[in-house]
């Protein structure tokens, strides 16, 4: 996909883990990981609120476009 | 009635039904064994101890709705008698053998609504094929009565000139083409439920 999700990087520069970010917004480990990995194919507006609230970030700072990545 | 307990009155239904469909399914599989090893039976059973046991009133007929006059003793020769009795069995072995091979889709279906994960492929799929079998059935069904019929008449020869008409079972029919379209609505619910599952 051309979207890319920046969580990790986003989340080494607040030295934060995935399952303290999962505790935080309250979503499952598995699917907060199958965002870091790219597996999710969309993601919800309040997902994304509840992400950017804890880690005091814009959207943009999690997601990127990448126009010559096209892998599915 | 909240949703999750509507989900979870859902589930204990399911359970129960699936104990009826999987007891009915254990029980026409017996009923298939019993059907196959009957037709084995009658064909290699001699005419003339059918003869003897008719002649003796061993032996009695409960004819199905399709078939109800009476036969006069004498034309119950052993061959009329084992033709029928073949012919009976027969219809019975097609009609278990379909009845057990939808009861064994349903009973997967079941046990995929009991796990709460109704919408996949393979759902979609065994509805089809519960579809397929009502609609290819219902004239195989038809097809065999008929024949059954005409065999049965032609073995007592009881009316001179007697037939049997053919009769297409439509509400059979029309009930498979139920299904298949269910089937298709099942396909588009289990490509909702993948993108509900791929989303965060």
């Amino acid at each position: 996909m051309a979207i890319i999700v920046r969580v990790d990087r986003v989340l080494a520069d607040r030295k934060m883990t995935l399952t303290e970010l999962s505790r935080r917004v309250d979503i499952t480990l598995a699917n907060l990981s199958n965002l870091k990995t790219g597996k999710a194919k969309a993601i919800r507006f309040s997902t994304l609120d509840a992400i950017c609230e804890a880690l005091d970030c814009q959207p943009g700072d999690i997601l990127e476009h990448s126009p010559y990545d096209e892998q599915t | 009635m909240s949703q999750e307990a509507e989900l979870v009155q859902t589930r204990k239904m399911a359970r129960t039904i699936g104990k009826i469909v999987n007891f009915l399914f254990w029980l026409l599989v017996i009923a298939s064994v019993a059907s196959v090893c009957g037709m084995v039976y009658f064909a290699f059973l001699p005419a003339e101890r059918l003869a003897d046991a008719a002649q003796a009133g061993n032996l009695s007929f409960v004819g199905p709705r399709w078939f109800t006059f009476r036969v006069p003793l004498e034309s119950l020769t052993g061959d009329a008698i084992k033709t029928i009795i073949f012919v009976a069995v027969s219809m019975l072995m097609i009609s278990v053998l379909s009845w057990s091979l939808i009861l064994r889709q349903l009973r997967s279906i079941l046990k995929t609504v009991e796990r709460n994960r109704p919408f996949t492929e393979e759902n979609a799929r065994r509805i089809s094929v519960i579809g397929w079998i009502l609609v290819v059935g219902s004239v195989v069904f038809s097809v065999a009565k008929a024949i059954a019929g005409e065999v049965a008449v032609r073995a007592l020869d009881v009316v001179p000139g007697m037939t049997v008409t053919f009769q297409w079972d439509v509400s059979l029919a029309l009930a498979g083409f139920c299904l298949l379209i269910l089937a298709g609505v099942f396909r588009y619910g289990a490509y909702l439920q993948e993108e509900y599952d791929t989303t965060v």
